[in-house]
């Protein structure tokens, strides 16, 4: 549901021209979710989910939105769903641009002195 | 062009101008993409109200902002909110741990809840935090705050575990960069088959533009998925 928002807020304000040219990506680290929204088949497993769900078939085929496999070890909004361990929740987290540590002082005194 | 973004947000679109403007109660917040921009509203502005001007913008409700010109960083920080809170509940000298939520620990509900501890509001406090910087806690507080009707021992102990985090990330600064890319990437994410009592699962997602996440959430859907392909077509 949150793509919907992107997708309203992108599209309309004309901010996406601001920001970048072309579609935005997202990466899904199920290949499955991504050939289904491609080609939407009949399946007993596939007809019970809800048609509100089915928001980002138009999102894809009007080029609002691209998706992107990835695999789940660099998939960086894992942190979000589950509790990871120390090194892959700080890997993704990073990734996230959350800097924990200090500038060490010899990178501080290189960047005063501009060296 | 002048849209209305939400509550007393004000964006304003020319054809190489953007200008963004905030308001909380009596003091505005200017966004802009040149430097003219900013002095043309604000002379604007200044013929209607009666105003201060505060220059450069370093700190918003707590939200500390600091630019590098040199490096083309922009970053923000709530190192102070953090401490304050870490004080506030007793834990400034605690030894600091490196993750917010043991892996594997499952909640359960317990039958009564403790009104000894404040729950509540180091539930809470975090939260402040989590919407705005910290987005290493947003799945943590999110599960947490289930149980603020229903806490016990079990759920004193996590929250004290995520202010020990908090400790050991006092500095913790979102890092802009210049540099880095100008498309927006976005990350989703299921872990179907979610919370173990009602099979409920989590979805959580994240926008990353010029090097830092600039969108997040994390979610506890209402309904139940019959697959992980169903789940992650449910998180879009």
């Amino acid at each position: 549901m949150r793509l919907k928002k992107l997708v309203q807020c992108v599209a309309s304000q004309g901010l996406r021209k601001a920001i970048s040219g072309g579609p935005s990506n997202i990466k899904v680290d199920n290949s499955g979710c991504i050939e289904f929204s491609k080609n939407p088949v009949e399946h007993k497993r596939s007809k019970h989910i809800d048609i509100r769900y089915h928001f980002v078939r138009e999102a894809i085929t009007t080029d609002k939105v691209t998706l992107e496999h990835c695999a789940t070890a660099h998939m960086v909004a894992d942190p979000m769903t589950m509790e990871l361990g120390k090194a892959n929740h700080d890997k993704h987290v990073e990734a996230m641009g959350l800097r924990c540590k200090a500038e060490p002082p010899r990178q501080q005194a290189r960047r005063k002195f501009g060296l | 062009m002048r849209t209305e973004l939400g509550d007393q947000q004000y964006l304003l679109m020319d054809d190489s101008e953007i200008i963004i403007l905030l308001v909380y109660v009596d003091d505005f917040f200017l966004v802009a993409s040149s430097l003219e921009a900013i002095y043309k509203i604000k002379d604007a502005l200044d013929k209607r109200f009666e105003m201060n001007d505060l220059v450069e913008a370093k700190v918003l409700l707590g939200l500390h902002i600091r630019r590098d010109k040199v490096l083309g960083t922009l970053k923000l920080s709530q190192g102070k909110y953090a401490a304050h809170v870490l004080k506030r509940f007793g834990m400034a000298e605690c030894n600091p741990i490196g993750t917010p939520l043991g892996v594997g620990m499952q909640l359960i509900k317990a039958d009564e809840s403790d009104e000894a501890l404040p729950y509540c509001e180091a539930v809470g406090s975090p939260m402040y935090l989590m919407v705005r910087t910290r987005l290493d806690l947003a799945f943590t507080i999110g599960k947490l705050i289930r149980f603020v009707s229903c806490y016990g021992k079990e759920h004193w102990a996590a929250i004290k575990r995520v202010l020990r985090f908090g400790k050991g990330s006092v500095v913790t600064k979102l890092v802009f960069d210049k540099n880095s890319s100008y498309v927006v990437q976005g990350f989703s994410c299921a872990d179907w088959p979610g919370h173990h009592e009602t099979r409920r699962f989590t979805t959580g997602f994240t926008f990353i533009l010029g090097g830092a996440a600039v969108s997040w959430g994390s979610k506890l859907q209402k309904t139940v998925a019959l697959s992980t392909t169903a789940a992650a077509y449910m998180a879009l």
